[in-house]
């Protein structure tokens, strides 16, 4: 799961891809309107990627489609999604062991 | 902490935080459009996610339309009934679209006048939607190649939903009206009137509300102004937009007035119109082109 491995970039891309088209699709109306359930999938995969590689993969892999994020849905700003998605895996990386764990998946 | 993170690791986290809330800072305010690297990335993955939207769509309606099946098999029926009502509006339509011919070259109009109301709907299939809870925008496979612009009014059959807020060369986002607000910058306010009431009764739709209780969308409609008392809005009204704000072209259906309150300052009421289009699971929508005003 390092930043040479292609697969893992794939997996990604493939996340970002089903998290804007499938699952509108999938989820029904009434959780898009009333309740909002968000796919946000790859920023669950970078929490994992956190937890089991390290904090400077999950860093790069959070920045680059954080901001591919951004750049897909035109919002008020640039960059949140990219730091939003980017800060967890630092942040993992500041605690450590089961403690660190934690943190991130609450 | 301090100790667990060490001097340097701190000095690049903070300089990234800073880097990261600059950025957040400059692109705040003054988004006009977007620059070429992101309209060659949203292109590119937009193409993507073209494929994929479509296809779950359709499969999705299939199963519907299974669930639905002795629903459509009424609906079939009332539908040919009513194609029925429209060969014979069709037929009057012709009647009075002649007459109204004539009629504008008796008095004599321009011919930007008679073009004024002769509207091109541009066709488009979604591509995406935004998964973000507080960003309701989706993507349409029409771009700047096909004569989109900003600020073009969005439509579905059943009514408007938005307006085109970026374009891309092959594709656009729109805006949906779920997004409309009034302290937002980045949302435009929908100058509207009632039908048959259109000399009477102006109002501006600014914002999007939720009722808590059933999860309806509801537009909210203020600045009510009522020229003619006698000719007051009235629960169940149609409002559509009457094309003063410059912004959308006068005629497109909005909604129907579900209540009357009292406004802020008790001075004007403060409507809450029902839309008639659905913001969700939409495939196709049309971008309404009015002719250019000079």
């Amino acid at each position: 799961m390092t930043i040479k491995n292609h697969y893992t970039w794939l997996l990604l891309f493939g996340l970002l891809l089903v998290q804007g088209t499938v699952m509108p699709w999938v989820l029904p109306p009434a959780w898009q309107s009333s309740t909002f359930v968000v796919p946000h999938f790859t920023l669950t995969a970078v929490l994992f990627i956190g937890l089991f590689t390290g904090r400077h993969a999950a860093l790069v892999y959070g920045i680059i489609f954080g901001l591919l994020q951004d750049f897909l849905f035109y919002g008020t700003m640039l960059g949140v999604y990219s730091f939003g998605s980017g800060s967890p895996g630092i942040w993992r990386g500041c605690c450590s062991g089961g403690l660190g764990a934690a943190f991130c998946t609450a | 902490m301090l100790k667990i993170m060490g001097n340097k690791r701190l000095f690049f986290l903070l300089l990234g935080m800073i880097l990261f809330i600059t950025l957040m800072g400059l692109t705040l305010g003054g988004r006009t459009g977007l620059t070429w690297p992101e309209k060659f990335v949203k292109d590119t993955i937009s193409t993507a996610q073209g494929w994929l939207y479509k296809p779950a769509g359709s499969i999705a309606g299939f199963f519907r339309d299974l669930r639905e099946l002795q629903v459509i098999y009424r609906e079939n029926k009332e539908l040919k009934k009513t194609l029925i009502h429209y060969a014979e509006d069709t037929q009057h339509l012709n009647d009075l679209e002649a007459e109204n011919k004539r009629l504008k070259i008796a008095l004599a109009f321009t011919e930007q006048q008679k073009q004024s109301n002769n509207y091109k709907y541009h066709i488009a299939d979604v591509v995406a939607v935004s998964p973000d809870a507080y960003n309701h925008t989706i993507t349409i496979n029409l771009g700047e190649k096909d004569g989109i612009k900003p600020n073009m009014a969005v439509v579905t059959p059943q009514g408007l939903i938005g307006r085109i807020q970026t374009v891309t060369p092959f594709h656009s986002d729109v805006q949906l009206l779920t997004n409309l607000n009034d302290t937002d910058n980045n949302t435009k306010a929908i100058s509207v009137t009632v039908r048959g009431k259109e000399t009477s009764s102006f109002g501006v739709i600014e914002s999007y509300e939720q009722d808590k209780q059933s999860g309806k969308d509801y537009l909210v409609m203020t600045k009510v102004e009522q020229a003619d008392p006698t000719h007051a809005i009235a629960v169940g009204d149609t409002v559509i937009t009457s094309g003063l704000g410059q912004v959308f072209p006068p005629g497109l259906m909005v909604g129907k007035v579900a209540s009357i309150g009292v406004g802020e300052f008790n001075i004007t009421p403060r409507v809450l119109v029902e839309p008639f289009a659905s913001f969700t699971h939409i495939q196709e929508v049309f971008v309404v082109e009015a002719p250019v005003q000079q």
